[in-house]
């Protein structure tokens, strides 16, 4: 074993000092949680039936006056308009500076200064072109915190006039200069664009994470497809003679479907891929992975093919 | 890992408290700097496990299934303490520590050095004795990205520590 990994073993054993366990203490502080789980589901549960009939409720009455409308004389009845959370102003992109140390603050973001953003346009509302950002928040003594946040334009009212932002993150960048909104894919084939954002940078590998923009009752929000855990799924692509990994996305006959693989090899002529596709429930659900081997020139798609959109390979 | 539980009951939980709990604990301070994050990240971890397999679903190993989570968890953590001093935060203030920085070892300094995944990676493998493959499944990226960032993170550790690699 080499000396550093000698010293590694011995220096961290030092270090970790485990302390002695109370295991009741920590058994009831788990039981206590477990509860407060239990009991918040419960509550979540019973939300999720109270909205639903409501809603079922308050669908089919709109169905039924728009239909009953439209069976009464012409200027007599509730003709049907597009509603006005529909409207949408023209975006336009924020002017960022070519120094990505400068910083500057955005109209409409928090109230925080900002610094190496990062900026592509896509369909990402599912209404139309608007941009969405990578900004690096900036602190009283300049660009220098490790706080990053994603964020798209969105209109500020219901009548479109006029835009704002919506904010997600904080993001999980492994180094500064390799965190940019990197693709406006559209992995489920619904139309709307999710936001790919390189989160690192290594020397063949690249790191991104998908966000997608959602509107509800409170307004537009924005966050990542998580795994069964809750953090960001984290996809990668490129590699080397001995490991590839790319993701993709293939048409099938219930839709789009969004695919990340991994490869192997000992000799860098065959490999030993594993495909993980992966399902919108609620969120990007992952199947059954599925082994196979292929040639090196056999290798599965990269590079978000098939997903739509474009992909920009750096911050500028 | 050989601890196998289809299913995680009260006697599970004691059994795990008594056995794998101080070394998770002291796993996740070590990545964390904080033993109050690790306490708090491994007990929410256990609950939600416990919680899990009532609900039918399967853990196989406990133990890898709460360091995983733990460490994950413990990183949200930090992250709204983040957002809360967001604004007068230095880089440097990352690593967050219960102790006076003198009486931290040259090895807690120099974990510091890394960047999360590689402290995790290298708690992993070499305080807990993982595997590559282990730690892969651990933080949800392949034995390739694990395999180049341990190089990394022992390059950077035996220039810290002054030892050969």
């Amino acid at each position: 074993m080499p000396p550093i990994e000698e010293r590694l073993e011995r220096d961290l054993e030092r270090a970790a000092r485990p302390a002695a366990p109370d295991p009741g203490a920590t058994f009831r502080d788990v039981t206590r949680r477990r509860a407060r789980r239990t009991t918040v589901r419960k509550v979540q549960t019973v939300a999720l039936v109270a909205v639903v009939l409501l809603g079922t409720v308050g669908t089919f009455a709109v169905l039924q006056r728009n239909f009953t409308g439209a069976d009464q004389p012409a200027g007599g009845g509730s003709a049907s308009t597009p509603s006005p959370s529909t409207a949408m102003p023209a975006f336009a992109p924020i002017a960022i500076p070519s120094d990505p140390t400068k910083v500057f603050m955005v109209d409409g973001l928090s109230s925080f200064p900002v610094c190496g953003g990062s900026m592509i346009e896509g369909n990402f509302l599912g209404t139309g072109p608007t941009y969405a950002y990578v900004f690096r928040k900036a602190s009283d003594a300049g660009c220098d915190t490790d706080t990053w946040v994603v964020a798209i334009q969105v209109p500020k009212d219901a009548a479109g006039t006029s835009t704002t932002f919506v904010e997600g993150g904080p993001l999980d960048c492994q180094d500064p200069a390799a965190c940019f909104v990197w693709a406006n894919p559209d992995v489920n084939g619904d139309g709307q664009d999710e936001i790919a954002i390189v989160t690192e940078t290594g020397a063949s590998t690249t790191s991104f994470e998908l966000y997608a923009a959602k509107h509800t009752a409170t307004g537009w929000g924005l966050n990542p497809y998580t795994g069964d855990d809750g953090t960001p799924l984290r996809f990668e692509e490129g590699g080397s003679v001995t490991h590839q990994a790319g993701t993709y996305c293939a048409e099938t006959a219930i839709g789009r479907r969004f695919v990340a693989w991994d490869a192997t090899s000992t000799d860098g002529t065959t490999y030993d891929v594993t495909e993980t596709t992966y399902v919108i429930q609620d969120g990007l659900v992952a199947q059954q992975p599925q082994h196979t081997t292929a040639p090196a020139d056999g290798l599965p798609p990269h590079q978000l093919d098939g997903c739509g959109g474009t992909i920009q390979n750096s911050s500028s | 890992m050989s601890e196998d539980l289809a299913s995680i009951d009260e006697a599970a939980i004691r059994e795990f408290l008594t056995g794998a709990y101080p070394r998770i604990v002291a796993a996740v301070a070590l990545v964390e700097g904080s033993r109050a994050t690790a306490e708090d990240a491994v007990a929410e971890a256990l609950a939600r496990a416990w919680e899990r397999s009532e609900r039918g679903d399967r853990i196989d190993s406990l133990p890898a299934w709460v360091t995983r989570v733990a460490l994950n968890l413990s990183k949200s953590r930090l992250r709204r303490v983040r957002a809360e001093t967001r604004a007068r935060e230095r880089a440097e203030a990352r690593w967050h520590v219960d102790e006076p920085q003198d009486a931290r070892l040259d090895v807690e300094l120099a974990l510091a050095k890394l960047s999360r995944r590689q402290r995790q990676a290298t708690v992993l493998r070499y305080y807990l004795g993982y595997d590559v493959m282990e730690i892969a499944r651990a933080l949800g990226v392949s034995e390739g990205t694990i395999k180049t960032t341990l190089h990394r993170a022992r390059h950077t550790m035996a220039a810290a520590l002054g030892e050969e690699e």
